[in-house]
């Protein structure tokens, strides 16, 4: 069959809007690179949509070295690559659970689960610093990934339960017929099945871990296992605010989160779109 | 595959327990035997930038006191705000604690949370050591409540090459304010560089204006809640506010504009004036420009005494602490506010509440602010008033801008905010 080319002016006015678009979304970004590659006075003295008076390169290592970019990063990656996949997992199991165990309240536990989408996190935060406090756990990286885990799961359990139900039980009759129990058909047949919608929930959880900010500014205390969004702070002092670094410390912080989503971009939308069918 | 799965889990398992190991002690506060004296351990939280100088004062203080340890946490502003709310919230204060005056610090001792120290304030005659008014600031309900760290004192400061331009010299009454406002709108110079986002930089111009209209014992008596806003006095201030506007006093869009963006218009000679502080020198510096291009002058605001803003900052002790840790507090409060130490650090230090100490020249209008305030200072708006009421000031001050209300509906606006909050 031959797929027809849309006419030219229909062409035109997709790439138009496309474009439109795109300079919309990057024009922040671009502002963000001049404040980053100003001196101070130069910012303060010309327009922000200026180009640099003369191009700062040095304010990135400033803002590594000076500004301890470089250990914010390392600390919120130590945070991130722990919490991302054993949040995953437990969500995963909890998953497969709720659509392949075939118990009773199933559907009630799911719904229970949700409740958890709905409480605000500043409304938590008074009971966990108790129970922080209580178990020696603030300021400690099990503490803070805990509380992690705890609030991905629902978001997880939603994304994961409707993916899970779009893959046919005949694959788990196969798969008990070749011997498999729970826990290999679980690991054998559902989770390699589930590539997509485990990549998508990659990204967005690395990206709501390393992006948090509220739990890591109550929770972590020490300096020296502080997350990059509150490290990012450091450049704001009581009365006066270091823009250019802080610029470039916000450029520096969003190189992992584009590596992560071009590893997995690829499987992003089909995760997406199969979780919300079931 | 049931290898793979476990030899994966106890990763996982080993890399949280690691983390964990990693994160070094969880700043335990027991104590301890050293060498057969008694140590104690105190947990302190303070800001961090800004305050490169604490670090090293607090080892000096342990190197001199070898029986204390000191657990230092350092918060940037909004997260120690934060942070001690949910600590006093769950009851895990540490023992000692910065935090800024008025209805900010208040909350600690009006909730029974902190230590009373004006005994010890008497004993160690405090009223020869930290600046009156920053001891007054930190005492509520004639209970001193905290150790006092810094007086920060506000006044406006000017551009010396705009004034130069335009043959003006910092003006002595109100009426000649006015007139350098004219005067330099005229001259094609913005008069008054305000941001008003966040609406505490245009409070800082409608509070002296109710000094000026209202007099020091009214505008108390507005700020203690004990005078109804909905007065003569108030509503003028109002219509100041609105006068400038209209005559484009403040930058373009002033109400939605970020202080530092206001700022920037200082330093590009584009608006002439600015209301900031005893921290404006080290600004100046940060930026990269020379204090000595500018100058401050208190707000005539024709009242005698001719009062300044001003706003301390203290550390306050946990009033459920041991005896023996709110000795140390104590004492390495004490410790770091006294004239050595503030003078070893002054370059860093901002604007101390202690007295005799010897000011840096790189900050040579930090001591014209400080005496300023010898005449008399009332506390800084945002920080005399409950914090609701507060908002109510800021929505006043954005709808008096957009002619949303007059002058007369945001005094009105005033009074039932705080007939609201005192109902609570």
């Amino acid at each position: 069959m031959e797929i027809r080319q849309p006419s030219w002016p229909v062409q035109a006015i997709r790439y138009g809007v496309l474009i439109v678009l795109a300079v919309i979304f990057l024009v922040p970004i671009v502002f963000i690179a001049f404040t980053a590659l100003k001196s101070r006075s130069d910012l303060l003295t010309s327009p922000f949509y200026a180009l640099p008076e003369k191009f700062q390169w040095g304010n990135f290592a400033k803002a590594w070295n000076q500004g301890k970019m470089g250990m914010y990063m390392k600390n919120t990656a130590l945070i991130s690559v722990i919490k991302v996949p054993l949040g995953i997992l437990v969500e995963a199991l909890a998953a497969f659970a709720l659509t392949r165990l075939n118990f009773k309240w199933s559907n009630a536990m799911f719904a229970f689960f949700l409740i958890g989408m709905m409480i605000p996190m500043q409304a938590t935060l008074v009971p966990l610093n108790i129970f922080l406090n209580k178990t020696h756990l603030v300021s400690t990286y099990p503490g803070i990934i805990l509380i992690y885990i705890g609030f991905g799961i629902p978001f997880g359990i939603l994304i994961l339960r409707g993916f899970f139900r779009t893959i046919p039980k005949e694959i788990d009759e196969a798969a008990l017929i070749d011997g498999c129990g729970d826990i290999g058909k679980f690991f054998r047949v559902i989770l390699p099945l589930s590539m997509p919608a485990i990549a998508t929930l990659v990204i967005l959880d690395f990206m709501a871990t390393w992006n948090e900010f509220l739990l890591a500014q109550i929770f972590i205390t020490k300096d020296s296992m502080r997350t990059i969004t509150t490290g990012l702070l450091s450049f704001r002092g009581e009365h006066s605010t270091d823009y250019t670094l802080m610029n470039a410390g916000v450029l520096l912080s969003i190189i992992p989160i584009l590596v992560v989503y071009l590893l997995f971009q690829k499987y992003f939308v089909s995760g997406l779109t199969g979780s919300v069918k079931g | 595959m049931k290898k793979t799965i476990s030899a994966l889990l106890s990763l996982l398992i080993a890399g949280v327990m690691a983390a964990g190991c990693g994160s070094g002690d969880n700043g335990s506060s027991e104590d301890g035997q050293n060498g057969g004296e008694k140590k104690v351990a105190i947990s302190f939280w303070a800001l961090n930038t800004g305050w490169e100088w604490l670090e090293p004062a607090v080892k000096d203080f342990e190197n001199a006191n070898p029986n204390i340890d000191v657990e230092l946490t350092q918060y940037e502003v909004d997260p120690i705000k934060e942070a001690l709310k949910v600590a006093a919230s769950s009851k895990t204060l540490p023992d000692m604690w910065f935090t800024w005056g008025g209805t900010l610090g208040s909350f600690y001792p009006e909730n029974g949370l902190t230590m009373d120290l004006t005994q010890i304030a008497k004993d160690h005659r405090w009223s020869e050591i930290y600046n009156k008014a920053a001891i007054d600031m930190s005492t509520y309900d004639g209970k001193v409540s905290g150790i006092p760290v810094h007086l920060n004192v506000l006044g406006m400061w000017y551009s010396k090459n705009v004034y130069d331009k335009l043959k003006l010299q910092a003006p002595k009454t109100f009426a000649e304010f006015e007139s350098q406002l004219a005067a330099l709108k005229n001259g094609g110079v913005v008069p008054l560089a305000f941001g008003s986002k966040g609406g505490w930089h245009t409070m800082r111009l409608t509070e002296q204006l109710i000094e000026h209209f209202a007099g020091p014992e009214l505008h108390d008596k507005l700020n203690r809640l004990e005078a109804s806003w909905n007065d003569p006095a108030v509503i003028k201030a109002f219509e100041k506010i609105q006068e400038y506007t209209d005559k484009g006093y403040f930058p373009k869009g002033y109400s939605s504009l970020d202080p530092t963006e206001a700022e920037s218009l200082f330093y590009q000679e584009q608006a002439a004036m600015i209301n900031e502080g005893t921290w404006f020198d080290g600004n100046i510096m940060e930026n990269g420009f020379d204090p000595n291009n500018y100058d401050v002058f208190k707000f005539p605001n024709d009242q005698p005494p001719s009062r300044a803003s001003v706003f301390a900052e203290m550390f306050q002790i946990n009033g459920g602490s041991s005896p023996e840790k709110q000795e140390a507090a104590v004492k390495l409060g004490e410790y770091l506010t006294r004239p050595e130490v503030v003078n070893k650090y002054i370059e860093q230090y901002g604007s101390p509440a202690t007295l005799n100490v010897n000011i840096s020249e790189k900050t040579p209008h930090l001591k014209t602010l400080l005496d300023s305030a010898g005449d008399g200072a009332f506390l800084i708006t945002d920080q005399a008033l409950p914090q609701e009421v507060v908002q109510k000031l800021f929505e006043a001050q954005d709808k008096l801008a957009f002619h949303e209300w007059t002058p007369q509906q945001a005094a009105e606006a005033m009074d039932e905010a705080i007939a609201k909050y005192k109902s609570k």
